[in-house]
């Protein structure tokens, strides 16, 4: 109960942050404000998750499982949200794109406990909303990528309410999750968002969109989820390659974690016990140490003050080594380095996945060694180069702070606090 | 000694030789994330331990083994994770194999970093340079005395990684930077075929721990498939090493991978990173016989690069790529070698070429002066052994040979131009598609709302005027 009582705690808490932000008298103390309850939030839901984790410290597939995950999630959803609030730009962020923030990480952290299928589709509903209005309100011309990002949000209602009509259930709910993970020919909306949004904004699409696949198995009917499960598995090999050929370094962020969450939604559709809680992991991974890449990227962006472009190395290392070091350990996270949480979430999928569909596994395997290519581009297209030593400032002390954090908690995940 | 107490002491060493140059990386990255600057003697103090405690803990190990001591077997340093059935056991390794490759990738390393302590000084990289020999010689350390090949897979991945951080360590100039993701991009491509391999032997018979056979010379993955199963893990294996090792038709990178420091590129390309591949082969040599189809297989590779090394190696005008056309050669013979069957011949070419290899690239910097020296000793102009016209090399003056040699075999045209290129054409074709269209959705759903009519209407003119 008391673990509920301080989950319930912890989201109240990230919306009064949401709130407090608008209030708040200029941008900085809004920025101050909103960490200051999403790091409340985080710490309350965290003591939560600790009082009751020596007696259900393992991740096995028993009915321990969803109660372990969905804590572990939000936890992880609220504590990314806070690195992605410290590391916002205030000359970029206004006080309702923090409350905006504020209102994803929220729901994303709310999601795992949806009571029923049709609250699982129906939430998310209130993030994509958010990020509609922040579009549509503060960044002119983006009107039109505002309508597509509500494309999402309105399938996402269209999927809820044909989960009451047993022949349109199974499609609807298949084409909303497919969607969601920006699965191609239906990722349009995804790519524009990522070009469109200030990255922070996006990252809290991300947690979002990874907290609710962790409950989507509910939510899509079990005929067909082996259809949806294949879907998948293709979706994350044609996202990685279309990251492979873009120039933009947005895109290909968007690319790689697309194909990263189609990744985590297959493991989670799949029989075996191990791709089941690989899946998990490959959740986690994707809210700390892929939302912390992006979250990276966009300190660059906002350091340089243009659009990234992969076309040749224009970077300068000897500028920015923390910044540069810390994109490469948590890129490097992210595509699966060994002894980190990405490599325990990759080896578990394949283990576990590998025996009842060996084909969508092959893919998957092929997909994640793309995306490691394409990791390694940014890292050394975007850091390395010939760009001259009178380069903007490193990461300041508050940003190290917070990304070393994200780095630790990255490790500490892999090394004891969650694996049996 | 007791047996249990002689086992004992093992396990708790045997961890302790990865762990030492992985703690070393961390001492030297660590200060400087947090901004303190760290001296040249601190970061070589580091590393001196790290190394010399490694290759210490492995004598130990070594001579244990020797003195009858310990058999070759399998020891386990504990659990890192599991779920059901499947669990990740951290397991070592300790045969004459592991230990003796182990132990001298270590003292390469150890020689190596003493060498770059003057050729390096003050050199804006320093530390980095010995980070991530350090995170190299944990992943050697780690790919020698693994146990099975999921802890082999980390030695490997390992590797690779701190081998492309090196060859982009001159990281102002392009082309480093650009080599070393073309030499990233070969080693994860092939690494798939390692990994499915491990997932393969995982899901049909539960792990992929090595043991020793009956009358084996050392530790070895037993032979378990059927026919079918056994090709695809053979064949597997073999791709895996072919990325690593520079086998044709992947052999474009390796005089690439030459842009990074001289010492890097000796104990990478010369000595120890291009003898993984054989290495794994030899570990799994019962897959690799498994079938005469993989056996033959990578005899044909083994020689065909043998072959387009020696020929490609010939026309080179720079030495560092002519060395690297050398290790080619030599790493196609080792192959070869180990399709034939012969493992300890092609254990002992590996250590003999890896430190033959290894002096003459560490010499390559001196080659000027090296051959001034000579001349002065001398009193006259030595001719150049390796001039087209002269004895073995005349049939190189054909036209077509000169310039299939020159053109490298045509291989870099074919994999990155034709291949990787229509690949990557076509992608972008399909990304502006996808640009266009949803583009022209936006435009239509820009044009329902007031607000957006006045916009659309707003950027006509403009694209009028």
């Amino acid at each position: 109960m008391y673990p509920d009582l301080m989950l319930t705690a912890g989201i109240t808490c990230a919306m009064l942050g949401a709130l407090l932000s608008v209030l708040a008298p200029d941008r900085v103390v809004a920025r101050r404000a909103a960490t200051g309850a999403l790091a409340t939030a985080t710490l309350v839901v965290g003591v939560g998750l600790l009082l009751h984790l020596p007696e259900r410290s393992t991740l096995a597939l028993t009915p321990e499982l969803p109660w372990l995950s969905a804590r572990v999630i939000a936890f992880a959803a609220l504590g990314s949200g806070v690195v992605a609030l410290a590391l916002s730009p205030v000359l970029r962020m206004s006080r309702y794109d923090l409350a905006v923030l504020c209102v994803l990480v929220a729901t994303a952290a709310a999601v795992p406990f949806a009571a029923s299928p049709w609250l699982v589709c129906a939430l998310p509903l209130v993030g994509f909303a958010a990020a509609t209005a922040s579009l549509a309100y503060s960044r002119h011309g983006c009107e039109a990528a505002a309508l597509l990002v509500f494309l999402p949000g309105l399938l996402s209602v269209l999927a809820a309410v044909a989960l009451g009509l047993d022949t349109a259930s199974g499609f609807a709910a298949g084409l909303w999750l497919l969607t969601l993970v920006a699965a191609p020919p239906l990722h349009a909306w995804y790519l524009r968002l990522a070009q469109a949004l200030p990255l922070n904004l996006f990252a809290g699409v991300v947690i979002l969109q990874a907290s609710v696949l962790e409950s989507a198995v509910a939510a899509v009917p079990e005929a067909v989820q082996a259809n949806v499960s294949w879907l998948l598995a293709l979706a994350a090999l044609i996202n990685s390659l279309l990251a492979v050929s873009q120039r933009d370094a947005r895109r290909a962020a968007a690319c790689i974690v697309a194909s990263q969450l189609a990744v985590g939604g297959f493991a989670e559709f799949s029989t075996g016990e191990a791709a089941v809680v690989g899946g998990t992991f490959v959740l986690l991974t994707v809210v700390t140490a892929s939302t912390g890449f992006v979250l990276l990227l966009g300190a660059l962006e906002a350091r340089l003050g243009t659009a990234l472009s992969l076309v040749r190395p224009q970077g300068c290392y000897e500028s920015w080594p923390r910044l540069a070091n810390a994109f490469l350990v948590l890129g490097l996270v992210s595509a699966g380095l060994p002894l980190t949480l990405g490599y325990v979430a990759s080896d578990l999928v394949l283990r576990g996945a590998f025996a009842g569909a060996a084909v969508p596994t092959t893919l998957v395997v092929v997909s994640g060694a793309l995306n490691a290519m394409t990791m390694m581009k940014m890292y050394l297209y975007l850091f390395q180069g010939a760009a001259g030593r009178a380069q903007p400032s490193d990461l300041r002390p508050r940003e190290l702070t917070v990304t070393f954090g994200l780095m630790v908690s990255a490790f500490a995940f892999a090394f004891g606090l969650l694996p049996g | 000694m007791p047996p249990d107490l002689l086992h004992d002491m093992v396990a708790h060493i045997v961890p302790l030789v990865p762990a030492l140059p992985v703690s070393a990386f961390v001492a030297i990255l660590l200060p400087r994330l947090f901004g303190c600057a760290m001296s040249e003697r601190y970061t070589y103090a580091v590393v001196s331990v790290g190394v010399l405690g490694a290759t210490l803990f492995v004598g130990m190990l070594a001579a244990l083994l020797l003195a009858g001591l310990g058999t070759p077997s399998v020891v386990g340093a504990g659990r890192w994770f599991a779920v059901g059935h499947d669990v990740f056991e951290v397991t070592f390794g300790l045969d004459a194999l592991g230990l003796a490759y182990g132990g001298f990738s270590l003292l390469m390393v150890a020689l190596v970093a003493a060498f770059s302590r003057r050729y390096l000084h003050r050199e804006q990289g320093f530390h980095r340079f010995y980070a991530l020999l350090m995170l190299f010689a944990a992943g050697l350390a780690l790919v020698s005395l693994a146990g099975s090949l999921d802890m082999l897979l980390i030695g490997w991945e390992l590797v690779g990684i701190s081998s492309t951080l090196l060859i982009a360590f001159f990281n102002q100039r392009p082309g480093p930077v650009r080599n070393a993701l073309r030499a990233f991009v070969t080693y994860r491509a092939c690494d798939v075929g390692l990994v499915l391999a491990i997932v393969c032997l995982h899901v049909n018979f539960g792990d992929a721990d090595f043991v020793r056979a009956e009358g084996a010379a050392w530790l070895g993955m037993p032979q378990r498939a059927a026919a079918g199963l056994a090709l695809l893990i053979g064949f597997s294996l073999v791709f895996a090493a072919m990325g690593k090792s520079a086998q044709v038709p992947f052999s474009g990178w390796l005089p690439r991978a030459m842009e990074g420091p001289t010492p890097s590129s000796a104990i990478f390309y010369g000595a120890l990173s291009v003898h993984l591949g054989p290495f794994l082969l030899l570990r799994c040599h019962e897959q690799v016989h498994a079938s005469p189809l993989i056996g033959g297989a990578l005899i044909v590779i083994g020689l065909a690069t043998t072959a387009h090394g020696a020929l490609v190696g010939r026309v080179q005008t720079d030495i560092k790529s002519m060395l690297a056309y050398g290790s080619v050669t030599q790493v196609g013979l080792i192959m070869a070698e180990i399709g034939l069957g012969l493992h300890l011949l092609a254990l002992l070419h590996i250590i003999g070429h890896a430190g033959y290899r290894t002096l003459q690239i560490l010499r390559a910097p001196s080659l000027l002066h090296d051959r001034h020296h000579l001349e002065q000793m001398l009193g006259h102009h030595v001719s150049h052994a390796a001039d087209l016209d002269s004895g073995s090399n005349r049939w190189l003056t054909l036209p077509r040979v000169y310039r299939h040699a020159l053109e490298r075999g045509g291989l870099d045209a074919v994999l990155t131009d034709r291949l990787l290129g229509t690949l990557l054409d076509g992608l972008r074709r399909l990304d502006a598609v996808e640009q266009r269209w949803s583009g022209c959705l936006a435009r239509r759903l820009l044009a329902v709302l007031p607000r957006g009519r006045r916009r659309l209407r707003a950027e006509e003119k403009a694209h009028v005027s």
